[in-house]
């Protein structure tokens, strides 16, 4: 038996973190053992370890720094604890990675590892992200970022969004170039985030909208932005 | 170009190359470095020069060069390197060298930490001096003021100063950038620039002047520039004020906490709330118009002991008394703490 190992990668500002903090709640919530690894060396603000009181309330282990969740840390180095994701176990463990490929680039670290496990790796796209408007810049993205970590793309996140101003519109577009993206890259779409409030109108459009529909909450934005 | 996602660090790069930046010098620091990252990818290919130096010192000195030299230029960084930038934006003051410098402001004293911070308002070089410093507080206003701060700099031969915590420069926000404010008409020539190779004649800029020149700039700059600056820059956002009960006064991040708490607390008490948009000018006027039933004017900042609030009592004169709202042992400033000291307020006034 292998560990399970979900990796969610993207463009800068995708909204992979608060994918992957919903993704492993969801899992959590399902009644897996779950863990998240913040391994964002990147960015200082708006990591997953800013979440981790919640995160660990909910049973959910969380590991960021040897140094602890503090996130006005900014050191880049890796918590030895990474070592416990390749452990076989039926832990589900999710590894929210930093941004673009300098930010994919930490995986390679863990390449053998990985790859010697049972892992899906995640593209984030959030179309409405000005670098990642067109399925062509978005592929550029993944290429960078599969060359820099070495690991296969499994599949794809559309998860197009106006932070708190999302219309059905927005996700639409997202869904045509997840689409693209999907085929080219031939790999699937697994999800498509939407905002609770837009969940009844995207099921009415569920034939425009690749992947299984991923109602998401913010938890990454405080609730003054 | 519709609305689209942008961080706060990425506008202001990309606010600077719509406003025409020639140039800009820079060394990175956290939490400000997409501005330097965005640049070096873009000003080779949109024309300018971008050069990451060797230390700020170094940075904020080709700033002058260039600007010397006539350019459109600019630098950014954070409170520790902005220390480091003042000697030669207080020579910039005094040559009356136009420049942008952005602050993406963090925690200090010294090198303190990472989070964000509102605690450089009163960061100033030394002499009789002040620049314009603009508080942006949200990412389109992010967008508009450092595109407009170059405009300003041009109008008044001055460094102008943005001021943004590291909240704004990191978080992401829909931004349009069709929704620029017009470019500033007729902006003065300028007859100081140094000529260039094969130019005729050359011109000199002091740094250093003793006696009657030093004082006949200081005499200028109070009673020619500085009337103009506070007459045309002054800016707010204010409302409730005359017949508030208690007015909230707070700018940037801050603010939109402020704004957040104000809107979720109970209570008959009605809130005036006033947002300065510039640290210099500081906006006098709205304080003036708060009316007479307010018994208290609240200032939130993310510090801890309190910085624009000093301005704030200058303004209100002792007509009421002013508290500060600030950082906690446990952290940053957030809603939570402006939301429990204004109900332990409230309540103490039902008594």
């Amino acid at each position: 038996m292998k560990s399970n190992i979900h990796i969610i990668v993207g463009h800068y500002g995708s909204g992979k973190t608060e994918f992957a903090v919903n993704y492993a709640i969801r899992r959590r919530e399902s009644g897996s053992e779950v863990a998240i690894a913040d391994l964002d060396i990147v960015n200082p603000y708006f990591r997953s370890r800013q979440q981790a009181d919640m995160l660990e309330a909910k049973g959910i282990r969380v590991v960021s720094s040897n140094l602890g969740n503090d996130w006005r840390l900014d050191l880049p180095a890796l918590n030895s604890e990474l070592q416990s994701f390749f452990i076989e176990s039926q832990r589900e463990n999710v590894i929210d990675v930093g941004g673009n490929a300098v930010g994919a680039r930490v995986l390679a670290r863990f390449r053998n590892e990985i790859a010697e496990s049972r892992y899906d790796m995640w593209l984030v796209i959030n179309a409405n992200r000005y670098e990642t408007q067109t399925p062509e810049q978005a592929i550029a993205f993944a290429t960078d970022i599969t060359s820099a970590c070495g690991l296969k793309l499994s599949g794809v996140i559309n998860n197009t969004h106006m932070l708190r101003e999302t219309e059905l519109e927005d996700i639409l577009r997202g869904s045509k170039v997840t689409r693209e993206v999907c085929s080219k890259l031939e790999i699937p779409c697994i999800y498509t985030v939407c905002p609770e409030h837009l969940l009844s109108a995207c099921e009415a459009a569920r034939d425009q909208i690749p992947g299984e529909l991923f109602p998401i909450k913010l938890y990454m934005r405080p609730s003054y932005l | 170009m519709a609305r689209v996602l942008f961080k706060g660090n990425e506008v202001i790069a990309e606010a600077a190359l719509r406003a025409g930046v020639d140039a800009f010098f820079g060394y990175p620091i956290t939490p400000q470095n997409e501005v330097p990252e965005y640049l070096a990818r873009e000003m080779p290919k949109r024309g300018g020069v971008f050069l990451q130096t060797e230390s700020e010192l170094a940075g904020i000195n080709m700033v002058l060069g260039a600007s010397a030299a006539g350019a459109r230029v600019m630098t950014s960084s954070s409170g520790p390197g902005l220390c480091l930038m003042l000697e030669a934006i207080s020579s910039m003051a005094l040559t009356r060298l136009p420049a942008v410098i952005v602050d993406v402001v963090r925690s200090g004293p010294g090198m303190g930490d990472l989070a964000p911070a509102q605690e450089d308002w009163k960061l100033s070089g030394n002499g009789a001096y002040k620049i314009p410093i603009l508080l942006p507080g949200n990412v389109q206003e992010l967008a508009n003021m450092v595109f407009e701060a170059f405009d300003i700099a041009d109008q008044y031969s001055t460094p102008v100063l943005v001021l943004a915590d590291g909240m704004l420069g990191q978080m992401m926000e829909p931004v349009d950038f069709d929704k620029l404010p017009e470019r500033r008409k007729n902006l003065p020539d300028k007859p100081w620039r140094m000529a260039s190779v094969g130019e005729k004649g050359y011109r000199t800029m002091m740094t250093l002047t003793y006696g009657r020149p030093l004082t006949e700039f200081t005499d200028r700059f109070e009673n020619e520039t500085m009337p103009k600056i506070i007459a045309n820059e002054t800016r707010y956002e204010a409302y409730g004020l005359e017949d508030a009960d208690v007015v909230v006064a707070a700018y940037g991040t801050s603010a939109r906490m402020a704004k957040a708490a104000i809107k979720e607390i109970k209570t008959d008490l009605k809130f005036g709330f006033i947002r300065p948009m510039t640290a210099w000018p500081f906006p006098k006027e709205p304080f003036e118009k708060i009316g007479p039933n307010c018994k208290a004017v609240f200032c939130p900042e993310i510090n801890t002991i309190g910085q624009m609030i000093d301005d704030v009592r200058i303004a209100v004169a002792g007509r009421m008394p002013v508290y500060h709202i600030g950082n906690t042992a446990a952290g940053p400033m957030n809603t939570a703490n402006i939301i429990d000291a204004l109900r332990a307020y409230v309540e103490g006034v039902a008594k």
